[in-house]
């Protein structure tokens, strides 16, 4: 990917949307943090891009860092196989509250079920453009659960219920 | 699953999945680095090998562990016994769906042979627990080459068996094609990968696209589903694609088997203290129904930080729930089976 190129594009499209950039692990991949609220704009700005459509998300990663919520998304472009990773975190006021991320299914068909398996895990409420949360049916306190299950105040201790 | 019918046609069909979460990912984070193969192998439990190296993959990425040529041609080995192996469940699962019983058992007797070699390798049928971060838990047993290259010439008899009984019956043709197809445009903005995009001509393998475990020095055509057939996509070019895929797996082992290097099957230090720094990584594997990613995060502990697998299912699945309005009721099964969907790997 031409690192330089594409940030040109994203800045003049979508303003002061990318906080930070970065390679991803040991790969020579790029990978970019994205303001929150801005990341539906820029997946499709990158989904759209006449040069390298980014038409593929690969694959959604929702972890607990220190006290955020961060959500990775894997691009890749069907064309040239090119690879391209996208972050965005947010911060929850308590543990055991939910927070909002953007949803990217109206951009990715693909990403769906891959939120819906995030959000009870994490607590994350995945916000259409207007702005309301998807409406799933999540079975955690049909079950008698509190917090949520794979964060990192959740310790699992003997492998069953809540604790 | 809950599908609503105009008499015997599907209109809408909704799934809900959730129902066999494990806590896999989780339990993973609470246990040692060295546990987490057993964890990972639970995965899928028909593919166990993938899980497991996906997992070992990413943990030597991230610590920098060299693995041993012989560990590699190995792990290759293991991976085209359990995608054999694999395909043959999804005929069994197919043969099954549209009747076809007499199939399910010739195939579930040369499977068991499968089964075996792991067990000759691994002490387990199922669940080896064989990798390790750094190449392989023990060294081949002997004369398993020589049962893999029997194994070989064996299933090359037995896939002209299989056309011969099952593939090239009307009965089944009759029920499969047309079935269910799925389009190019459709494969790919659900993110179809594995024999499935393939089926569909979507030229997508791990093993070439990012060669892991020595795949790249190895010779293989990656069979293709052509969109000039009359149904592109259907239920049938699933599955043909599937038996295709088989006879590639034959080559790959034979390959694999009479060219295995000699030497150590685990790299020096793999027995000391495991020392993973702080970092991320993500593996990719070929498993036998798609792209198979791992996602580990280390913090310097001795611990993962976060695990987390992407499974070719979940597509499958959203493939699945598309494509079955218009289809007939009593095609359900033969649709469900013809897109090799795997819960346990789905919900984790």
């Amino acid at each position: 990917v031409d690192t330089g190129a594409l940030l040109s594009k994203i800045n003049k499209a979508v303003p002061h949307a990318v906080s930070e950039k970065q390679r991803f692990g040991r790969t020579e991949f790029l990978c970019l943090w994205v303001v929150r609220e801005k990341l539906r704009d820029v997946a499709a700005l990158l989904k759209a891009d006449a040069e390298e459509p980014f038409d593929w998300l690969e694959n959604l990663v929702v972890m607990q860092s220190g006290q955020e919520i961060v959500a990775t998304y894997f691009l890749r472009s069907s064309q040239k196989q090119n690879q391209l990773l996208l972050r965005t975190s947010v911060k929850p006021s308590s543990q055991t509250e939910w927070v909002e991320l953007p949803s990217i299914s109206s951009v990715w068909e693909s990403g769906e079920p891959m939120e819906m398996d995030a959000a009870e895990l994490f607590g994350v409420r995945f916000t259409d453009a207007l702005g309301k949360p998807k409406a799933w049916r999540f079975r955690r306190e049909e079950m008698g659960w509190t917090g949520f299950p794979l964060r990192k105040n959740l310790v699992r201790e003997g492998g069953h219920g809540n604790g | 699953m809950r599908h609503r019918l105009d008499g015997e046609i599907v209109v809408c069909s909704e799934i809900e999945t959730g129902y066999l979460h494990r806590g896999l990912e989780k339990a993973m984070q609470h246990q040692h680095w060295r546990a987490g193969t057993v964890l990972a192998d639970r995965l899928d439990p028909e593919g166990a090998i993938f899980g497991e190296l996906a997992f070992c993959m990413a943990v030597e990425e991230i610590a920098s562990i060299p693995v041993p040529q012989r560990a590699q041609d190995i792990r290759v080995l293991l991976c085209e016994l359990a995608r054999i192996s694999g395909h043959m469940a999804y005929i069994v699962r197919v043969a099954q769906a549209v009747g076809a019983e007499t199939m399910v058992h010739y195939i579930l007797r040369d499977r068991e042979r499968i089964l075996d070699l792991f067990e000759l390798a691994a002490g387990a049928r199922f669940a080896p627990n064989f990798l390790r971060f750094g190449g392989v838990r023990l060294d081949v047993s002997e004369g398993f080459i020589e049962r893999v290259l029997e194994l070989c010439d064996l299933l090359r008899v037995r896939i002209k068996e299989y056309n011969d009984l099952f593939t090239f019956n009307h009965i089944f043709q009759t029920r499969t094609r047309g079935v269910a197809c799925v389009s190019r445009v459709q494969a790919l903005e659900l993110g179809l990968t594995g024999p499935n995009a393939r089926a569909i001509g979507i030229n997508l393998d791990a093993r070439r696209g990012h060669p892991y475990s020595g795949y790249d020095r190895l010779d293989f055509e990656i069979p293709l589903g052509g969109v000039d057939e009359d149904f592109p996509g259907d239920s049938n070019g699933r599955f043909m694609l599937r038996l295709r895929e088989i006879s590639v797996c034959l080559d790959l082992l034979k390959q694999a088997a009479e060219a295995i290097a000699t030497g150590a099957t685990l790299g020096r230090g793999a027995n000391e203290a495991l020392i993973v720094p702080a970092g991320e990584a993500y593996a990719r594997v070929e498993s036998s129904r798609g792209l198979l990613g791992c996602f580990l995060v280390s913090d310097g502990g001795t611990q993962p930080a976060r695990v987390q697998f992407r499974v070719p299912s979940f597509a499958n699945l959203q493939a699945f729930e598309r494509v079955v309005p218009g289809n007939r009721l009593e095609d359900i099964p033969l649709i469900f089976a013809s897109f090799d969907i795997c819960i346990p790997e789905l919900d984790r």
